[in-house]
């Protein structure tokens, strides 16, 4: 047991912060950021010295900083198929028809088949960009043509899936309630700064609480590596995303929504998030039935 | 970063588990921590912890401790043991933080006087801290040591106080300056609780699992050399012991223990549905990462780097309590009303969770100071 950073997970986050030099274009895939995190082999960073925790680090950092790239999927789902690149993941089963992050610009598709998750090649050009302000690209990518490339056990794509979902929503949380601070450390009402009410003081100690118990769930379960902990992360995960959204906005008042304080970048993000892959929900019956296997839900 | 343990570790806990399986009457597990702090298995228990060298492995060697300059040996006992029903009863508290507080702020006389009494599991403590009018607010007690010669007379009363009817000492906070300097005029004293003018009474609570008590101090006479720590100084010690005292019981690892138990029998009884997911995976959540981040404290205080940590570990461990009391009563049903359940014993500990070792409000004023940078509140 030793929670303390190592120096190659230290140099994982330092890499992370050089690739990102500053906040993505809201919309749109980041092409700078990502030719960065290939020239530095972070594409593919679970194959690293740091492992699937640095790779989890990694993707925690870089949606600290507002990086709009597809990492989660690139390096924790894609190294199951000894693959790199630039990568989305799919659910065919998926009611929202296979809407998903970095959809239209992803050149390859993890497509979750049943029990199966198959990687694809795809064609960015045939695929659909679906209009959202949710600050991440989304898009439908084009139906597979062909064989598969490689494939994994669907549980297995899953698993690293939520692993991204929850580290990346720790990074926007975090970004999140810096932000926040420092306005209401500044914002002045009643003759005092807003970050000496009471009321205020403790939503914000709540969330720092909600911030850290889904951080070391997260890294928990890069170092597990399983189902049942990749499912827990992700489900608290989701449900503090949203939590955070609302909570944060309340504090930031009015001049919360505007572009200008940027504050939207990360709350927006964090909604998306909370909805991915089926959201809370699907995370909390899987969580369940692989936590307590022997346990059916009637 | 490492989240698994080394085989020695590892192997440790295995030992722990079995030393308890063959020392602890059938029953025990089921005990809510607290619930039995001095009987006639927990003091026993104690001695024979004492006897294998485990009951205070983190202390030095020469206060009768094992040295071990590892967090994770102690760290793995009162895990083990809480989740057993902690039967080291109130001793917990001495291994935790009084002792600690002696090694650290003692004169040589009194670690002679005290820590090997401790060590052996021999000596049964209570912490003389609240008072009707100093709760949350410790820093404006009343109770006065005043000077008398080189002797103190000590005046005044503690209330809500665990552990008070068994215990042979009681480390008490008392003011030994004018009352308008706050945490600044406070003295600690190690007060006998046979000294003539200690009185003890039960109060009557709600609580079932444990006891509280109100004392009276009434013209105690204690002398100089009951005085830890230097006269005035006493706020900065029992500051760092409390930090332990918040963190130090992995109330966590009792409830995880709960919340298997409350779904494996409604799994069993057919009581589980989907709607039940969310919060049985809130409570999932919230132990394992309250033990992550009372890991991360233990650690950081080795190496003496605390920053808000305590009390986010501290946040933590509440929400684990509530949530798992929140699991047992939904899936309990009217079983979860029944003395004695684990449904039950969970429910009532978890309202003492969000209190002892000062109020999860105080945490959240210090994580808002310390943590988040906050201003002073007006």
């Amino acid at each position: 047991m030793d929670l303390t950073l190592s120096a190659a997970e230290q140099a994982i986050i330092e890499l992370t912060a050089a690739a990102t030099p500053a906040r993505s274009k809201a919309g749109e895939f980041d092409r700078e950021h990502w030719a960065a995190f290939e020239a530095a082999g972070l594409g593919s960073a679970a194959a690293g010295e740091a492992g699937l925790l640095g790779a989890a680090m990694a993707v925690e950092e870089g949606a600290r900083r507002g990086s709009l790239t597809p990492l989660g999927a690139s390096a924790l789902v894609l190294p199951l198929f000894g693959q790199a690149g630039l990568a989305a993941l799919t659910d065919v089963h998926d009611p929202d028809g296979g809407l998903v992050r970095y959809g239209a610009d992803a050149e390859l598709v993890v497509r979750i088949e049943g029990d199966h998750a198959r990687l694809h090649r795809a064609d960015p050009g045939q695929a659909k960009r679906a209009t959202s302000h949710h600050v991440y690209p989304v898009g439908s990518p084009a139906a597979p043509t062909g064989v598969a490339l490689a494939s994994a056990p669907a549980e297995r794509a899953r698993a690293r899936q939520r692993l991204g979902i929850a580290a990346e929503a720790v990074g926007a949380m975090d970004s999140a309630l810096q932000q926040i601070c420092a306005y209401v450390r500044g914002r002045r009402q009643f003759g005092q700064p807003l970050g000496s009410l009471q009321a205020v003081q403790h939503r914000l100690a709540e969330l720092a609480i909600d911030l850290e118990m889904a951080r070391w769930l997260a890294r928990q379960a890069a170092w597990d590596d399983t189902g049942a902990s990749a499912a827990v992360a992700a489900a608290f995960a989701a449900r503090r995303a949203r939590r955070f959204a609302w909570d944060i906005h309340q504090l930031a008042g009015a001049r919360g929504f505007t572009l200008e304080m940027g504050l939207s970048f990360d709350t927006l993000r964090l909604q998306a998030l909370s909805v991915e892959a089926g959201g809370a929900k699907a995370h909390d019956a899987d969580a369940v039935a692989l936590t307590w296997p022997a346990t059916r839900a009637a | 970063m490492e989240f698994g343990w080394s085989e020695s570790e590892a192997a440790f806990r295995a030992e722990v588990r079995a030393f308890i399986a063959a020392n602890l009457p059938a029953g025990w597990r089921t005990l809510v921590p607290g619930e039995e702090p001095y009987s006639d298995i927990t003091l026993e228990f104690c001695r024979k912890l004492a006897a294998r060298g485990w009951f205070a492995p983190h202390w030095p060697v020469e206060f009768g401790g094992a040295g071990d300059a590892s967090p994770w040996r102690f760290a793995i006992l009162s895990e083990e043991l809480w989740s057993n029903g902690e039967p080291r009863g109130s001793q917990y508290m001495n291994v935790n933080w009084i002792g600690p507080a002696i090694i650290t702020a003692g004169n040589e006389e009194q670690k002679r006087r005290f820590l090997p009494q401790i060590a052996s599991g021999e000596m049964l403590w209570c912490q003389g801290f609240s008072e009707p009018e100093a709760g949350s607010d410790l820093a404006a007690l009343k109770t006065s040591a005043r000077r008398d010669g080189d002797d103190y007379i000590i005046n005044g009363e503690k209330v809500w106080t665990s552990y008070a009817a068994g215990a042979h000492y009681c480390f008490l906070l008392a003011r030994t300056g004018e009352a308008q300097s706050g945490g600044g005029a406070i003295s600690i004293f190690l007060v006998p609780m046979n000294a003539p003018g200690v009185s003890v009474k039960v109060i009557p609570t709600m609580l079932a699992i444990h006891q509280i008590h109100h004392l009276v101090f009434d013209h105690v006479r204690v002398s100089e050399a009951d005085r830890l720590g230097a006269e005035n100084a006493g706020w900065g010690v029992i500051r760092d012991a409390l930090a332990d005292e918040r963190v130090g019981t992995p109330r966590h690892m009792r409830a995880t223990v709960v919340l298997d138990a409350v779904v494996a029998e409604a799994g069993r009884r057919g009581r589980l549905s989907a709607a039940d997911n969310a919060s049985i995976v809130e409570a999932r959540a919230a132990c394992l990462a309250a033990r992550l981040m009372a890991y991360r404290f233990r650690q950081l205080r080795g190496a003496g780097q605390l920053e808000g940590e305590p009390y986010v570990a501290r946040g933590a461990i509440v929400r684990a309590e509530r949530a798992v009391a929140e699991v047992a009563a939904n899936l309990g049903g009217a079983d979860s009303l029944i003395a004695g359940s684990l449904h039950d014993g969970e429910f009532r500990t978890s309202l003492i969770a969000g209190l002892g070792g000062g109020a999860y409000e105080m945490q959240l004023n210090l994580i808002a100071r310390l943590w988040l940078r906050l201003p002073k509140t007006a």
